[in-house]
């Protein structure tokens, strides 16, 4: 049967109900004078019965999913029904003395109310002989393992049995028998074996803080006492409880002298084990203590990338753990200067007066091991010190931190007692400081991973700007269709095209590269845009754009870097235009469908000075027909790499431009990315690729 | 010899000729080795300078500006950087740049060795910034 599902105020209204019914009967017995007989004892004994068991119910209702294995939570349900339990003894012996000084047992047979006063308090020892039961049961709950539940039941089931076989003797007086008797015996005993011999378990005792355990002491101590001594009074027969219990009813007194007895044992077990543990609490609690506090300098260690609020941590850890009276952490720049980076209970001010002379520093500096002064005023330097600052300190630690095989730093811990410090202190002071030199680690890395985080970010920004620089759009121009599109590497780049309009109007295709990447290139390639767009303005032809050019930045740019570019300029609406190249790669020249590289000579941008450079560049006129394609392209692209680290060369280009037939530049734009796309495969792009398609038809298809 | 698989230099002394032996890739990874030979070179004082492509399979950008960094320095104190047995691939990427303007590249390196025996050089004009 599931005890938890059975309401608590239906169980509370049938209890009582079932009193009253008693109460009514024991009266109406007393009234017509029929206390004595049989017929009287039946009732008492068949009421008893039907009472124990929503009784029994009531207590034991859901007692499993109470408490599950030992935590703190169940040892505070512990405590609580410890004290209760104390309670509700106290209040059993105060009733006991109450009733046995008012002399009640000698009215019981002429006062009916003397004789309701008796059955209560005869209820509420029964009631109370379970909740120590129900206490017990916690106890054994409260350090579970396999087979405590096997236990569980033999108890709870037993304990029932008893009780009913107790009642069901004294209610049929000729079944006592002495085999049932026997049985009834054996019963008890086998019980008392099984409850003494779970509690084997009390270990755990001795972890419990000291002032738990003399609470636990004390209680368990009066719980002995008090309960020996009714025990005792029940076995002496004819004193109060045992009238009580047998007017109450007659096999109430063999259970409740029975829990009784029990819970004396038990609790005196309690006693001694508890006895025993507290000569070792303060090792124990120490140890308890370090663990608690390595556990949460782990944690921050783990959880913090706030270096102040850790080293506060672990300052305020390390006086938890040694009982120290004030600590600090200094902290080493590579410059060589020392810093307090945190401290408890002296500021660094004061650390400053200590340490006027900077002896102390000196001393931690040279540490390579973990450094005690049982005395400080014993000490020959340490003496000198001003120690009015923390007039209390007696000794001193010192541990040194280390950070990648380096000294970093030192932990100082003081404390009030001359040898205040011993090993177990210098021991847990080195796991703290291993600990901070982790975290010290740790947080170095974080803020390196930041700083990449953000560098990249900015280089993201760069390379945002440096798209922009690019055309958004491309102007329309009669009967040439322009195509463009630049694929940047990962970093940023320094490629560049655009169409600006020379003096005399003439559309000039721009396309160049910035040697080198990165953010140098892409700053080369904004000024280059603003070189272009002012410098088209004042130049007649393309070969005239790119001298004005190289004459302006030649001077302009470092040594190692250089622009190659071309220009491309339209010249009429029939087909005619001028070529011209700074060192930049080939156009491509579809002509008639046959396909050639045009090179005109021309000397890089920024590598010879104006005279050499105007002297060796050259532009070369192209006559378009219907249909004929010119590509312009940087480096990136034909040196574009597969995974066999190949070139994919201009050939390769070529060939595109001639299985092209007639398509339209968006074709081949597609066509291109397509080739980029399959030569590639998964090898990253290493250079900027760049594309202009320039397409004569008078009629696009 | 100094470098790794990817590029490695070899340097050798003949006749006062700081002749420089580069072998596969002069990309931006690989340049600041060259940069440091041809350092080293100018940091003894010495200014004739061969530099022998014979087993260059490659060169970037980044490769190129090596020789723009040095050539003026190198010139001004009145020797030079010649550069000899390049591969065409690896031609066409300093002649698409317009060098053969700027440095006097040559087919073998007797013919360079030939002129710095001379003291000929086929480059007039000064290159300075």
């Amino acid at each position: 049967m599931d005890l938890k599902k059975i309401n608590k105020t239906v169980i509370v209204t049938i209890i009582i109900g079932l009193l009253i019914v008693r109460f009514a009967g024991d009266a109406l017995l007393f009234i017509i004078d029929k206390s004595d007989t049989n017929v009287a004892i039946l009732w008492k004994t068949l009421t008893t019965l039907i009472l124990i068991i929503p009784v029994y119910i009531l207590i034991f209702r859901g007692l499993n999913s109470k408490i599950s294995g030992y935590s703190e939570e169940a040892e505070k349900i512990f405590f609580l029904q410890l004290n209760r339990i104390s309670l509700l003894i106290f209040i059993l012996f105060s009733f006991y003395l109450f009733l046995h000084f008012i002399k009640l047992k000698t009215q019981i047979s002429n006062n009916l109310f003397a004789l309701l006063s008796s059955e209560i308090y005869a209820l509420y020892s029964i009631i109370l002989s379970v909740y120590i039961l129900f206490f017990i049961w916690l106890w054994l709950l409260n350090k579970r393992h396999r087979r405590t539940i096997f236990q569980l039941v033999i108890l709870r089931n037993g304990l029932f049995y008893f009780v009913i076989v107790e009642v069901l003797i004294t209610l049929f007086p000729s079944m006592n028998k002495p085999v049932v008797s026997i049985v009834s015996k054996l019963m008890a005993i086998f019980i008392a074996i099984v409850m003494l011999s779970t509690s084997r378990n009390n270990q755990w005792l001795a972890l419990l803080p000291k002032p738990e355990k003399i609470k636990l002491l004390w209680l368990s101590l009066f719980v002995v006492l008090v309960n020996s001594y009714i025990t005792y009074s029940i076995y002496l027969g004819n004193t109060i409880i045992n009238v009580s219990l047998l007017g109450f009813s007659p096999g109430a007194i063999s259970f409740v002298a029975f829990v009784l007895g029990i819970s004396v044992i038990y609790f005196f077990r309690i006693l001694i084990s508890v006895l025993a543990s507290i000569p070792t609490s303060y090792i124990i609690e120490r140890k308890m203590r370090e663990l608690s506090s390595l556990r949460e300098l782990n944690k921050v260690v783990s959880d913090s990338i706030e270096m102040n609020l850790l080293l506060e941590t672990v300052v305020r850890l390390a006086l938890k753990s040694t009982k120290g009276l004030a600590g600090w952490i200094e902290l080493y720049d590579k410059d060589g200067t020392t810093n307090i980076s945190a401290s408890q209970n002296l500021d660094e001010e004061k650390i400053n007066i200590l340490d006027k002379s900077s002896e102390l520093e000196k001393i931690f500096k040279s540490l390579e091991k973990p450094l005690v002064i049982d005395s400080i005023y014993e000490d020959k330097i340490l003496s000198k010190l001003n120690w009015s600052v923390i007039p209390t300190a007696r000794a001193l630690i010192a541990v040194p931190l280390h950070s990648s095989g380096d000294k970093i730093g030192v932990l100082v811990v003081l404390c009030t007692d001359e040898y205040g410090f011993d090993d177990d202190d210098v021991k847990i002071l080195t796991a703290f400081s291993d600990n901070v030199s982790i975290a010290i680690e740790n947080s170095r890395l974080v803020k390196d991973s930041i700083e990449k985080e953000r560098y990249k970010q900015e280089l993201m920004l760069a390379r945002n700007i440096t798209e922009k620089l690019l055309p958004q759009k491309l102007p329309s121009l009669k009967n040439y269709h322009v195509k463009a599109f630049s694929l940047p590497a990962e970093e940023v780049g320094g490629d560049y095209y655009d169409i600006v309009n020379l003096k005399n109007g003439k559309p000039c295709i721009i396309i160049a590269d910035v040697s080198g990447k990165g953010m140098s290139a892409a700053f080369y390639m904004a000024q280059l845009k603003g070189v272009v767009m002012s410098l088209a303005r004042e130049s007649e032809c393309g070969k005239e754009l790119l001298k004005r050019i190289n004459t302006t930045l030649y001077k302009a740019i470092d040594r190692q870097m250089y622009i190659t570019m071309s220009a491309f300029v339209i010249d009429n609406e029939e087909g005619k235009a001028t070529f011209a190249r700074a060192g930049h790669m080939p156009g491509l020249f579809k002509n008639n469908g046959d396909v050639t590289e045009i090179i005109p000579r021309g000397i890089g941008v920024g590598l010879a000075p104006q005279d050499t450079f105007n002297e060796h560049i050259e532009e070369l006129e192209l006559q378009f027909k219907e249909n004929d394609v010119f590509l312009l392209f940087t480096d990136g692209l034909n040196e574009l790499k597969n995974q066999k680290q190949n070139d994919l060369g201009i050939e390769s280009l070529v060939d595109l431009l001639k299985q092209s037939g007639n398509d339209n530049p968006i074709a081949i734009e597609s066509k291109l990315k397509n080739l980029i796309t399959d030569f590639s495969q998964d090898e990253s792009q290493i250079d900027d690729i760049t594309v202009v398609i320039v397409k004569y038809a008078k009629m696009l298809k | 010899m100094i470098g790794d698989n990817k590029f490695s230099i070899q340097h050798k002394e003949i006749e006062q000729v700081n002749c420089l032996y580069l072998r596969g890739y002069l990309d931006a990874h690989t340049a600041p080795v060259l940069e440091s030979a041809i350092n080293d070179i100018i940091g003894k004082g010495q200014n004739k300078i061969l530099v022998n492509f014979g087993e260059l399979d490659y060169i970037s950008s980044a490769g190129l500006g090596v020789f723009m960094a040095f050539i003026e320095d190198v010139r001004d104190s009145g020797g030079d950087i010649k550069l000899a047995d390049m591969k065409p691939k690896v031609f066409s990427v300093f002649d698409l740049l317009g060098f053969p303007v700027l440095f006097d590249i040559d087919k073998e390196e007797k013919i360079s060795m030939e002129k710095f025996r001379k003291g000929d050089t086929s480059i007039k004009y000064i290159i300075k910034k």
